[in-house]
């Protein structure tokens, strides 16, 4: 399974990623407060029918709802004993989609992994040996409900983000596994909430040996400001890079979110990710099946790359 | 007074230093008043440099541990003037929301300038902030939310204020990361600010302690 992952990467084709899974959940019915992840369980109906939506919208990768399935993360909700259940429902609920879909042989699920929201010693109380625990756990159950990959993803400590690699990895040393930073634009360029620029983070994945097969950047920003970041990778690294933007900014309107780039702009600011050298694009909040479909209209012709494009 | 070392070891975040220069100046007989307000002088660097995202939460985190090191060995020698707050200021963040950084951030911010901030941590609920503000006569309430759907509660907090009868006396700032000036303006909070040293200013700004 990841051999096929692997060669489909090594592609000229650009992968698509999924849309937003929070705000479709939102409008199934979820509730201030309650725990996405929960709904692997309680409405796995629900969950199934949203990662269909992105598989028939032509989405390549579909991320499993188990974002916030960490177990200090689910202690938060007082379900930490759940961890396994969930994450493993998770990772299967994705796979029964691809089936129903009919995509068994041509789309891929990456267990969704995402910050506990805890900082790290010495800055916070968390110890890295602790949250390594906890990753190890979360991924297991991934791996045990058929994930083909991890995506450590929306992570604003690089420090974190390569402990859950390292974690992943620990699981299974030839699971592929791909890191996410989220950055903020600065008028110094892309920079985390720690300070950690694209470059930077390179170098730490570089240090640490950690045989990443994929290294990127998801929410934060809308696809114009991600530009910089999928450039400033691309200037450091031969690794596939990862991009999944939000759909713009969120407004508010009538007391519901919504942000404000319709598919189609979406689908033209993020096909620049590619020309900037991302092949693995999808949307983060704000991003529908409707986002991914136009999305993917516009990748599609760009297949196979073009002669000399943006990737090295 | 060494005012230049005391602010740089209070920038660079080393707290045993500048823990070590305030006793220093204290067996010099430093008047412990105006220590305390060369580190603020000092947190206020710190707040333009991560206002120009020149440092980023690690370096205000570190300096913010070192200021409240060396405030706790001058405050038992303080006098009540000395340590009288500029304001006090109730932040949390909304119900349904977990997240804790940046409104913490927020917080150590305000009491390196002077405020005394009651700290109610995450997934407050509305109601627990307008007792906290009657409770302790805060006059500012401060609500942090890092998710769409949680943003909802901050318009229910102030229309509770209201309910209680206590709008004219709190003013109420929001932040977090979805959170816009539109957004505070479409609810009736009274500032908005898209980052911490931002978030201190508009408190000034509301009490009026502008310099």
């Amino acid at each position: 399974m990841s051999n096929r992952l692997l060669s489909a990467l090594g592609g000229d084709s650009p992968l698509v990623l999924d849309g937003a899974m929070g705000t479709m959940l939102q409008q199934l019915g979820l509730g201030l407060g309650e725990c996405p992840e929960l709904w692997n369980i309680k409405h796995p109906d629900r969950i199934r029918e949203v990662h269909k939506g992105y598989l028939k919208a032509g989405a390549d990768i579909i991320v499993t709802n188990t974002f916030g399935a960490s177990p200090k993360k689910l202690a938060m909700f007082g379900i930490e004993e759940k961890t396994e259940e969930i994450n493993r429902a998770g990772a299967i609920l994705a796979c029964e989609a691809r089936n129903l879909a009919g995509k068994d042989k041509t789309a891929f699920i990456f267990g969704g992994i995402g910050p506990t929201g805890e900082l790290l010693e010495p800055l916070g109380a968390a110890s890295a040996s602790d949250l390594h625990q906890h990753f190890k756990r979360q991924t297991e159950a991934l791996v045990s409900g058929g994930v083909d990959a991890v995506i450590v993803e929306t992570m604003l400590s690089p420090e974190e983000a390569l402990i859950a690699a390292g974690a992943a990895k620990a699981v299974d040393a030839k699971l592929p596994v791909f890191v996410n930073l989220t950055f903020d634009p600065t008028p110094h360029g892309p920079r985390t909430m720690m300070g950690t620029s694209p470059a930077d983070f390179v170098v730490m994945i570089e240090n640490q040996k950690i045989d990443l097969q994929g290294v990127g950047t998801n929410c934060g920003t809308g696809a114009r400001d991600m530009l910089r970041v999928v450039e400033s990778y691309r200037a450091k690294t031969k690794l596939p890079i990862v991009a999944y933007p939000n759909a713009g900014f969120p407004k508010m309107v009538n007391e519901q979110t919504v942000y404000d780039q319709t598919p189609d702009e979406f689908a033209t600011e993020a096909e620049k990710l590619f020309d900037a050298g991302a092949s693995i694009i999808g949307g983060c909040c704000g991003t529908t099946p409707e986002h991914i479909r136009h999305l993917k209209k516009k990748l599609v012709q760009r297949s196979p790359g073009p002669i000399g494009g943006g990737h090295v | 007074m060494n005012e230049e070392s005391i602010k740089t070891a209070l920038i660079a975040g080393q707290e045993k230093e500048l823990c070590d220069l305030v006793k220093g100046e204290l067996s010099n007989e430093e008047s412990p008043k105006s220590i305390l307000d060369t580190m603020m002088a000092g947190m206020n660097i710190v707040g333009s440099r991560f206002q120009a995202k020149e440092i980023f939460i690690p370096e205000v985190l570190f300096s913010a541990r070192a200021m409240t090191s060396a405030t706790n060995i001058l405050k038992p020698l303080l006098t009540k003037s000395d340590v009288q707050p500029l304001g006090k200021v109730v932040i949390g963040t909304v119900l349904g929301d977990l997240h804790d950084i940046g409104k913490n951030v927020v917080g150590m911010m305000l009491e390196g300038a002077g405020f005394e901030v009651l700290n109610l941590g995450r997934d407050v609920a509305p109601e627990r902030f307008i007792e906290a503000a009657k409770e302790n006569g805060a006059s500012i309430i401060g609500l942090s939310s890092l998710i769409t759907t949680s943003m909802p509660q901050m318009k229910r907090t102030i229309e509770l204020l209201e309910e209680a009868g206590l709008r004219d006396q709190v003013h109420v700032i929001v932040g977090g990361a979805p959170v816009t000036q539109d957004y505070a303006n479409s609810i009736g909070a009274d500032g908005y600010a898209d980052e911490a040293t931002g978030a201190v200013q508009k408190v000034k700004e509301l009490l009026h302690l502008e310099q």
